[in-house]
């Protein structure tokens, strides 16, 4: 267990730039998650930090440790592939053992650890099945026993939930966040799914073309989005376009007024940029909420129930179309073509 | 129940070819089979009766029991040099791109594509040359001839066992480095248990085809020694008694048993 920290990292494809300069610290114990879509480049920085992709430029530190030229099978790391990748022809308990073989433990050790790492997982009964005889959810309990039971200094999870159904998705979900926790080991995780990043990690860092577009907080990230890219991709936003006029103040091109609390350094004053809030800090009502800062006035033109929210499409005189959730008992009724006022706080609205 | 009354002549139409395709590969196998108790003096119906003799006549005569024991010999050689060379080479054309790599691909796969009678004169004139450079004789002589069948059985190990690499799932391997195995480690452990059918299969076929090649064996033997196949065509020319039909179903059980054998180790139709 060890803190990364990877300096001026870059991975160039011929002339396509996968991953450029990238400085990033994990602390020892850290839980991360690296979140973008597909091809921002999050794989290729897991593969550089394994060793399998050799990077182009920049270095990869473990703790003290500099591994940037040490090939995979000397930097001591648990990958849990995409798909798992189990040895076909082993069984569960060889599977989890071969880590333990390669480094030349005696027979009695492995056997007590791979056994225990299987109780872990709560796959002991099954030690002596083949990996096409379990179902997906417990040969990803079986990749992460194997990845586990080295006491790797860091586990590395490629989309380790992408192929499960939702239900076991989350069962797992809490059984890698207990895992982590109670193992105290510097994990990394990628994933496409902002649920998943949102609910597994300390920290997570969005990637956008092979660059960090932000690091923070899950809530660092979803109240005070660096950029309108990290705001689409985290959560749903409705935005305005428009622009700031004074230290609180935006004003969109269709004429609407808007005290805001959070500026990204990026969305400089006088300048383009967007206003942005989050469909559920809306309140929607027949009259308007005097308490919240900002107001306006539209036509319901469609409503979703969700379940536990219910989706409103609000149209604004000036045709733009804002998205709100509310509660699925509304206190007064709402029905498609009712004129409606939004309210919502200046501490919900942001300008990126 | 319309729907299985109108299935029916379709599924008869189907068992009924496969019952034909059956019968025309099973028969002439059936016919040796039968041929070789008759009792008749000549291969000839109907039979007059039924024997063994001709097994025991196989066995007394010293060609046929050189011959199959020489076979035996050339086939297992060859087995094990097309894989030594084979699987390596499959690894090599699988895995890696380099300069000439289409070239060797296809001068592997020749020996299927060359008749066998034009790669035995080949061979043999290439031999003599050899001998003439070098003073080192290879035509006539046992090492000559293995390595001729070690040739034509290349082919089927590196085909067989390329598919199969390129079925391989290149993640399990990079999971085998990342626990710590090596190169080495990873190959030894993991990839080729993998292709293990494939491998099992390309000696099979290895050894098949060389123990029933007569065209370049022809050329290769030395003066006297004969393989199996060739001491059948010269019985041939002398003489036409079930003799003939007797080694043709020992070398038959022969092949079957090894597919059989090979079938428990790893089943063929998951190579095919």
């Amino acid at each position: 267990m060890a803190k990364i920290a990877l300096e001026n990292l870059e991975k160039r494809f011929g002339s396509f730039v996968a991953v450029e300069s990238l400085s990033l610290e994990i602390a020892d114990g850290e839980f991360l998650a690296l979140l973008g879509p597909s091809g921002c480049g999050k794989t290729t920085i897991l593969r550089m930090i394994s060793g399998l992709t050799e990077a182009t430029r920049g270095r990869i530190h473990f703790g003290a440790r500099d591994v940037t030229g040490l090939p995979p099978y000397a930097r001591n790391i648990g990958l849990v592939f995409q798909g798992y990748a189990l040895f076909p022809h082993m069984t569960v308990a060889e599977n989890v053992a071969f880590g333990l073989e390669m480094r030349a433990l005696d027979r009695g050790e492995i056997g007590h650890r791979v056994h225990s790492a299987l109780e872990t997982v709560q796959l002991a009964g099954l030690a002596s099945r083949l990996p096409r005889q379990l179902s997906g959810g417990q040969q990803q309990r079986v990749a992460l026993a194997r990845a586990i039971v080295i006491r790797p200094d860091a586990l590395l999870l490629d989309e380790p939930l992408s192929a499960l159904d939702a239900k076991l998705r989350q069962e797992l979900r809490q059984e890698i966040r207990r895992l982590q926790r109670s193992l105290g080991i510097t994990t990394i995780c990628v994933t496409h799914d902002q649920e998943e990043a949102l609910s597994l990690a300390t920290r997570l860092v969005v990637m956008h073309h092979g660059r960090i577009e932000q690091i923070g907080t899950p809530s660092d990230l979803y109240e005070r989005p660096a950029s309108r890219f990290v705001a689409e991709f985290i959560g749903k936003s409705n935005f305005l376009d428009g622009r700031v006029v004074a230290k609180d103040e935006f004003v969109t091109k269709s004429g609407f007024v808007f005290r805001f609390q959070r500026q990204s350094a990026r969305a400089s004053s006088h300048e383009a940029s967007s206003v942005g809030f989050r469909p559920e800090k809306i309140e929607i009502g027949r009259a308007r909420n005097a308490a919240l800062a900002n107001h306006v006035e539209g036509t319901v033109d469609a409503i979703t129930y969700l379940g536990a929210t219910t989706e409103y499409e609000v149209r604004l005189p000036s045709l733009e179309r804002l998205t709100v959730h509310a509660g699925a008992n509304p206190v007064e009724p709402i029905g498609i073509g009712d004129e409606v006022t939004l309210s919502w706080s200046s501490e919900a609205t942001f300008v990126v | 129940m319309a729907v299985s009354i109108r299935a029916l002549p379709g599924r008869t139409a189907f068992l009924a070819s496969v019952g034909f395709a059956y019968l025309i590969i099973l028969a002439p196998l059936i016919a040796v089979f039968w041929v070789s108790f008759f009792r008749n003096k000549i291969i000839a119906f109907p039979p007059q009766g039924y024997t063994l003799a001709w097994f025991a006549n196989a066995w007394s005569l010293d060609d046929f029991r050189n011959g199959f024991v020489l076979s035996l010999e050339v086939g297992i050689i060859a087995t094990l040099g097309s894989l030594l060379i084979g699987v390596p080479a499959a690894l090599a054309l699988a895995r890696h791109d380099f300069r000439g790599r289409e070239a060797i691909s296809a001068a592997l796969m020749s020996p299927l594509i060359v008749p066998g009678i034009v790669a035995g004169t080949a061979v043999y004139m290439f031999y003599i040359e050899i001998e003439t450079w070098t003073d080192v004789q290879l035509a006539a002589t046992l090492p000559g001839l293995c390595l001729a069948h070690v040739v034509l059985a290349l082919p089927w190990t590196v085909r067989l066992v390329t598919a199969s690499l390129i079925g391989v799932n290149r993640l399990v391997e990079e999971a085998a480095m990342t626990l710590g195995a090596g190169p080495v480690k990873t190959l030894w452990r993991v990839t080729l248990p993998m292709i293990r059918p494939a491998i099992v299969a390309g000696g099979l076929f290895s050894f098949v085809v060389s123990f029933v090649d007569l065209e370049k064996s022809l050329f290769l033997v030395g003066p006297g020694r004969m393989t199996l196949p060739i001491a059948i065509i010269n019985y041939l020319e002398w003489s036409i008694d079930p003799t003939i039909a007797a080694v043709a179903t020992i070398q038959i059980l022969i092949i079957s048993a090894a597919l059989l054998l090979t079938d428990r180790f790893v089943r063929l139709s998951r190579v095919f």
